[in-house]
């Protein structure tokens, strides 16, 4: 009588789960070595016996093997790996990604929607009164693009409309700030106002001016004040509406009168244009004084 | 293939350092000999080039895609299945020139089009969940049209308003008067 084994254990589902992917794996790496020896093999004939000497590729005394065909899947810009999507991507306007791309299949809309936060408004509140309203900004973030985006307000010596309580109830997306005077740089120093005073067209009604703070200017090739370029990293944009600058009008009891706030429709204008001009800026300001 | 052909991509010069010049294949099992032989004639006409330096992708001018030259242009006129062959050879081979070739086209050709464009043209399937789709249209919702044609559509709305009013008060005249007369 010989000594008697012991049954071995009974597997599990996950000892049987793991037993299939090692068997699975060992198939596939086995036919895929063979595949390219094949191939080895064949190039390897083809060298020693001189045939086809014109269609291999040498490098010096080395041989390139290329793949066989059969090797490779065929290839669907969906299934592209996302280090190439980016690249890709990359080339085409951000707003572009989030109004069209995303819209075109799964594996590209989680691509262009994982890829963050894309722009950053700031609102500075300056005396006075600011309407849009919650509807406003809301529509104003999802604004066709969707491009994911944060909005800074800070609202100095004033008040607006919505109140503290109702952007302070945003969140998230909205990040409230409070200061007193000075306007803060996203890492907490102060920036300094440098105003060229630059229009732009596409706000209509409302001048916009352009103040890089002094250390961007450094990425800027071409400073030019006139035909600025906007290619900036971190830039502000002041608006200033038409109770500063004469854009006034006179009411029916003759007195002058003007308009201190900004509609939604030109909010929307602005932010187009900010996402046209700026579309890779990290931050962007709208100052309204 | 010249060394210095092969040095454009850095896979290859990296495998010749290693190896050095002998009688052993250097495998590129996931590039096809069609591709390759695209791969090397690129190479070719660049090999004078200067290589690119690791700095390049911090310039943001690189965004652009509208600065391809003739010869480049010409060379990367292949069917879609070549040109994302073409990508990933370049991507493993690692040859950063023509793999940005490869994606400014294939960017040029996204450009400006609508998903079912882009659908159609690259034969991508339409795979969103029933959650993702109903994503998409709340994300609708929320998107207005531009103000012009809001106005626009607003005049449209208020002319066929009052020519409905129009008619139907010439209607009921119409109909008073016939009324009246009968």
């Amino acid at each position: 009588m010989g000594t008697r084994v012991p049954p071995e254990p009974r597997p599990s589902v996950s000892d049987m789960d793991s037993s299939f992917t090692v068997v699975n794996t060992a198939s596939v790496s086995t036919s895929l070595k063979r595949t390219i020896w094949d191939s080895e093999d064949h190039h390897a004939d083809q060298v020693n016996h001189g045939d086809h000497e014109d269609d291999d590729l040498k490098l010096g005394r080395n041989v390139l093997i290329e793949a066989p065909s059969a090797l490779l899947i065929g290839l669907s810009a969906s299934q592209l790996p996302p280090e190439i999507l980016e690249m890709i991507f990359h080339h085409i306007p951000v707003r572009e990604c989030y109004s069209t791309l995303r819209y075109v299949c799964s594996s590209w809309r989680t691509f262009v929607m994982g890829r963050g936060i894309q722009s950053r408004m700031d609102i500075y509140i300056n005396d006075g009164v600011v309407h849009p309203s919650r509807t406003d900004i809301a529509r104003m973030l999802a604004l066709g693009t969707g491009i994911p985006s944060i909005i800074n307000i800070q609202i100095v010596n004033g008040f607006a409309h919505p109140s503290r309580t109702d952007l302070e109830n945003m969140k998230p997306g909205f990040n409230f700030v409070t200061s007193q005077h000075n306007l803060f740089a996203s890492d907490g120093s102060p920036v300094p106002q440098y105003i060229y005073r630059l229009k732009t067209e596409p706000c209509g009604d409302y001048t916009v001016y352009l103040s890089p703070r002094k250390l961007d200017r450094q990425w800027i090739p071409n400073d030019d004040l006139i035909k600025p370029l906007y290619r900036v990293p971190y830039h502000i944009i002041d608006i200033e509406n038409g109770a500063r600058h004469g854009r006034s009008h006179t009411t029916a009891r003759g007195k002058e009168a003007h308009t201190c706030c900004l509609s939604s429709s030109a909010f929307l204008r602005l932010r187009h244009a900010m996402m046209t001009v700026a579309p890779s800026c990290a931050r962007l300001a709208v100052v309204y004084w | 293939v010249d060394k210095e052909v092969a040095d454009r991509s850095v896979l290859l010069k990296n495998m010749l350092e290693d190896v050095g010049e002998s009688d052993k294949p250097i495998p590129l099992p996931n590039v096809t000999g069609k591709v390759l032989k695209k791969v090397i004639t690129y190479c070719e006409h660049h090999r004078n080039d200067p290589l690119p330096q690791p700095d390049d992708d911090l310039d943001d001018t690189k965004r652009r895609s509208d600065d391809i030259d003739d010869w480049d242009a010409d060379f990367i006129k292949v069917d879609n299945d070549q040109l994302f062959e073409l990508i990933l050879a370049a991507n493993y081979m690692d040859i950063k020139p023509l793999l940005d070739l490869g994606c400014k086209t294939v960017a040029n050709m996204i450009k400006g089009k609508t998903p079912e464009q882009i659908r159609e043209m690259f034969n991508i399937e339409n795979d969103f969940t029933p959650e993702e789709e109903e994503q998409i249209r709340k994300e609708n919702e929320y998107v207005s049209l531009p103000l012009d044609d809001s106005m626009m559509l607003g005049g449209i709305a208020c002319l066929l308003y009052y020519s409905l009013c129009i008619a139907n008060q010439s209607g009921c005249q119409h109909y008073h008067r016939w009324a009246s007369e009968s």
